[in-house]
């Protein structure tokens, strides 16, 4: 069955709380909708009982359909940190349904155990960043997986892999634009372990052979090339403003 | 030791917030020596590499022959000289006595690898700040650094680990390699308490396999020190 349902959702002060019943956007998304349009006519579906992303989610979890969700670069280390926390709410939001999705899966029960402390991984990553930025600087993305049936084994783990993947070469070209040492070391302290994960996933695919490292180095990816991969997966408009006009490549030579 | 003493011991490595770009991946280089060494002594003993393993390993070895190959090139580059590659004593001077991959300690190997891929994040980590003007560099050092984490998840989860390092623990390892994971054991990241954070999504244990946390060159040459002849 297609995971339907928005579980947590960050509040203000970066907590977590459980949010939206079935057949209803959240409140946050609520007035994210009436701030933008001010009128609430455009929500097809929202009365319809539960189903996936499409029916419930915000805008019916359509992406790019929500509010824009500006980075502006001119904030300096403070945008990369916002975009790298626009990341793992995604990565944290994936893994979360994914766990709610645990009692219909044909995930084993080895698996579950695993893709529970991804899960937490994921959720520590975006708590922090969330609190390294605060509330009033960490703007709150809503994520939405169309079309990934979460009870399903291969579909989670094929996601989980290009979801990892990608982490990681967001975060290697990320690195680049930041001034302050500490910030440098902050990311550079959660990438490897997004490349854990990366490697761990890939091993569940396909254990034991030459998957859990594809290259001898890994991709460093422009923002702006990993920003239009998860817009795919953000409600928001995710956009930039000021983006950097220089970017250097990594080894590959593919950002 | 005097390829130690000549090659990468001295006042280049002794002050890690002085480190040019050319003294990190000098650093770099030695892990890289070390695991490609590792690799390549396993695989050379006919039948010594499990075959369930051959694979995992034989990309190990290729990848790490590829990363001193990078890092030499990158010291090149830079008008630096290359050192030469030690030679190396996989007994650690006799703290795993009698150690020569022979049949029957594949699993000493396996725990070398272990060890010397999570030390290989840690190290590289550490020069991360060193290499900010140099983003060429800085570029190159991340992108392996990544591939290293992923060498240590896959050879951790072979041997039945996590892919991930809980608190400081160095899980099987013998006790001389523990300052690989002293200092993993962080829950709070600069003022941001992780551990209290995340709260019921794994607590303490969580924020600490959430963040692989840096070693200072002295702390990695102190850690190779013993394998180098």
């Amino acid at each position: 069955m297609p995971d339907d349902r928005i579980t947590m959702h960050r509040t203000p002060h970066g907590g977590l709380e459980p949010s939206v019943v079935h057949g209803a956007p959240s409140r946050r998304a609520f007035l994210r909708l009436v701030g933008a349009t001010g009128v609430l006519a455009a929500l097809p579906g929202v009365m319809v009982a539960c189903g996936s992303d499409d029916v419930t989610a915000p805008l019916n979890g359509i992406a790019g359909s929500g509010s824009p969700l500006l980075i502006d670069f001119a904030k300096g280390d403070a945008a990369v940190l916002q975009f790298a926390h626009v990341l793992e709410q995604l990565e944290a939001e994936f893994y979360t349904r994914v766990v709610d999705a645990f009692a219909g899966s044909n995930i084993t029960t080895a698996e579950q155990g695993v893709l529970a402390e991804i899960r937490n991984h994921e959720v520590a990553h975006r708590e922090f960043l969330g609190r390294l930025l605060g509330a009033e600087n960490a703007p709150a993305a809503t994520p939405t997986f169309r079309g990934i049936d979460f009870a399903n084994r291969t579909a989670v783990l094929t996601a989980a892999k290009e979801l990892e993947d990608l982490g990681v070469a967001a975060y290697n070209g990320a690195v680049q634009y930041l001034v302050a040492p500490e910030n440098v070391l902050a990311l550079g302290k959660i990438v490897s372990v997004e490349a854990r994960h990366a490697a761990t996933v890939r091993d569940l695919l396909n254990a034991r052979s030459a998957d859990f490292a594809p290259n001898a180095t890994d991709e460093v990816f422009r923002p702006a090339k990993v920003a239009a991969v998860i817009q795919a997966n953000l409600v928001d408009k995710l956009g930039f403003v000021n983006a950097p006009s220089t970017f250097v490549q990594g080894p590959q030579g593919n950002g | 030791m005097p390829i130690l003493s000549s090659a990468f011991s001295g006042v280049r490595f002794a002050s890690p917030d002085a480190a040019d770009a050319v003294d990190s991946l000098r650093l770099a280089l030695l892990v890289a020596y070390l695991q490609s060494d590792l690799y390549s002594r396993a695989l050379g003993v006919a039948g010594f590499v499990a075959a369930p393993d051959a694979t995992v390993f034989g990309t190990l070895s290729t990848q790490e022959t590829n990363h001193v190959a990078s890092l030499a090139a990158l010291i090149t580059a830079r008008l630096g000289q290359v050192p030469a590659r030690p030679t190396f004593d996989f007994t650690a001077k006799g703290a795993l006595p009698g150690f020569a991959f022979a049949a029957n300690q594949y699993e000493t190997f396996r725990m070398l690898a272990q060890a010397f891929e999570d030390l290989s994040v840690r190290a590289y980590k550490g020069q991360l700040q060193a290499l900010v003007s140099d983003k060429t560099a800085l570029n190159a050092a991340l992108a392996i650094h990544a591939v290293e984490a992923r060498h240590a998840a896959e050879v951790r989860r072979i041997r039945g680990k996590k892919g991930w390092i809980t608190g400081s623990s160095r899980e099987d390892l013998p006790a001389f390699l523990q300052p690989i994971y002293a200092g993993e054991e962080l829950t709070t990241q600069g003022t941001v308490d992780v551990a209290a954070a995340v709260g019921s999504f794994g607590g303490a244990e969580a924020a600490s396999q959430a963040f692989d946390e840096p070693l200072t060159t002295a702390q990695v040459t102190a850690i190779i020190t013993p394998f180098i002849a």
